[in-house]
């Protein structure tokens, strides 16, 4: 029992992780709180369920093209509502384009895909083998296993790809990094492309393996990222990690051994708990003003 | 190679620059000297992009420049190494100055490059794999200028880089500048060590709430009263 609820635990820890790296790296760059996050993971996730209830689609090929989906529409929101409001004199300005943005495409979804619970087609085998009179999720370990490996090809993206070294640079100090010759608003909409493409994935993973799907989890999707990168340290891709992992594996535990109704209480008691503790997140660092 | 004409630009409605006119020849070292918020770092901002110009034109190699992005200037050759040095102290060494040669896509060159920069500063080169952050104030400035060289360029603009050295690294950066300079760079050097930028530059202009107040031959500039008077506290 206590394995099958870590095992799950950290499964739904990676995807946090994944729906919170978009989150993290934005605000690692922009110092933005981009509330449009989690509305566009949902929308990406709802496309992935029409694609699969409506047509048919393969679920390889589905997740490819909502994840670019959602990608592209993150994309346009950084272009459109954040873009030209990008100052460091201003940041309130965007935070409130950010809310706007997210309740334009929170209304869009609502009116496509309606704000019941859809339920959400199995897209990886769910069968349970036995191995040694041992019970093994396939479903959860596949799930695990595309999350993490995810995470780490966008780590090693990011420390080995010109890109994303570029992006790295540009999260510590926009104006030299431009004098590199590196250009600016191509980097950060590719954060916001690949933060999107990641959230995405998440979703259509979390809905896979509860077998659901609803508006409300858009929300609940921005919270998550939100209280995930606060825990783990925002901005830094170990502290979506931590963070992620954290919250998943809190959620199960007290969900199974208390009560699935104290789980949102005691999760976000421990996030002030944290807080209080270490106002930098567990793995945040103190961060230095330039001078 | 540079030439700029009645040059005005600012923060905001607040008026920083009014109407330059300086001009680079192919080759040369320049010194750009004056007091604090005379418009130094200003001017260099606007013509490297980060600050948008509101009047004047700015030609680099017969192409006008003053409408283009930070990043589309320094692709042309004009490379910018920042006052306070700004490099990335998070990063390693190794990436500052890869990061550096960003958008060259000849990558044999780029690791000669490097190993060339590892020669020249051999500290840089043992501490490649450590954040630059751990530098000295001495070694971070070798390192900007490095990671300013990888683009290979032309001109080389240089803010304040004796900025809080120690006595001696102030005459090796010095040296290095005007090593730079010999290897057929030409270098637009602002300084507020008015002595030692005079004493390497072939030419300087002084300027003094925004406009350009002398010029002249570098050695001239030394020479004159008013120079000794008001910069090198003598006389």
């Amino acid at each position: 029992m206590f394995f099958d609820v870590l095992l799950i635990g950290i499964m739904v820890g990676a995807i946090y992780t994944l729906v919170t790296i978009g989150y993290s790296m934005v605000y690692s760059i922009l110092k933005l709180m981009n509330f449009a996050h989690g509305d566009v993971y949902i929308f990406g996730t709802f496309i992935c369920y029409t694609l699969l209830e409506k047509y048919n689609i393969h679920p390889l090929l589905a997740i490819l093209v909502a994840a670019t989906l959602g990608g592209i529409l993150a994309s346009i929101v950084e272009i459109v509502a954040y873009r030209r409001l990008r100052s460091e004199q201003h940041r309130m300005i965007s935070m409130i384009t950010a809310l706007g943005a997210a309740y334009v495409i929170q209304n869009s979804n609502e009116l496509q895909w309606g704000n019941q619970v859809l339920s959400f087609p199995p897209i990886l085998n769910a069968q349970t083998l036995h191995i040694f009179g041992l019970a093994v999720p396939v479903t959860q370990i596949l799930i695990l296993i595309i999350a993490v490996g995810l995470i780490v090809l966008f780590t090693l993206f990011l420390k080995y790809h010109p890109y994303g070294k570029a992006i790295l640079c540009v999260s510590e100090d926009i104006p030299t990094a431009s004098l590199m010759g590196i250009p600016i608003n191509k980097t950060i909409t590719m954060v916001y492309f690949i933060g999107g493409m990641l959230g995405v994935v998440g979703g259509i993973l979390y809905s896979t393996s509860y077998s659901a799907v609803s508006l409300a989890m858009g929300f609940r999707g921005t919270i998550i990222a939100f209280t995930a990168a606060v825990i783990g340290g925002i901005g830094s891709l170990g502290g979506a990690l931590v963070g992620g992992m954290f919250l998943g594996i809190c959620e199960n535990f007290i969900g199974v051994y208390v009560s699935s109704s104290y789980r949102d209480p005691i999760t976000f008691l421990l996030l002030i708990i944290i807080l209080l503790v270490k106002p930098t997140g567990i793995m945040g660092a103190v961060e230095q003003s330039k001078v | 190679m540079l030439t700029i004409k009645s040059l005005e630009s600012g923060y905001g409605k607040i008026k920083a620059l009014f109407g330059i006119d300086l001009e680079i020849k192919s080759g040369e070292i320049v010194a750009l000297i004056g007091a604090n918020g005379a418009g130094k770092t200003t001017f260099l901002k606007t013509v490297s992009g980060l600050i948008q110009a509101s009047k004047g034109t700015i030609t680099f190699e017969g192409k006008r420049v003053e409408n283009l992005r930070p990043e589309q200037i320094v692709n042309l050759g004009i490379s910018h190494i920042p006052e306070g040095r700004m490099i990335f102290t998070q990063r390693s060494v190794e990436t500052n100055l890869e990061i550096g040669a960003f958008g060259r896509k000849d990558k044999k060159e780029i690791g000669q490059d490097m190993e060339k920069y590892y020669e020249m500063f051999p500290i840089l080169g043992d501490r490649k794999k450590q954040k630059a952050g751990t530098l000295s104030g001495g070694e971070q400035q070798m390192l900007a200028i490095a990671r300013g060289l990888m683009k290979r360029p032309k001109l080389l603009f240089l803010d304040e880089p004796s900025m809080g050295l120690a006595p001696v690294l102030v005459n090796q950066i010095f040296k290095i500048i005007k090593d730079l300079h010999k290897t057929g760079l030409s270098v637009l050097l602002v300084e507020q060590n008015v002595k030692k930028a005079l004493k390497i530059t072939q030419r300087a202009y002084v300027i003094e709430l925004g406009r350009i107040v002398h010029q002249g031959k570098s050695s001239d500039l030394l020479d004159s009263d008013e120079i000794r008077k008001s910069y090198l506290g003598e006389i």
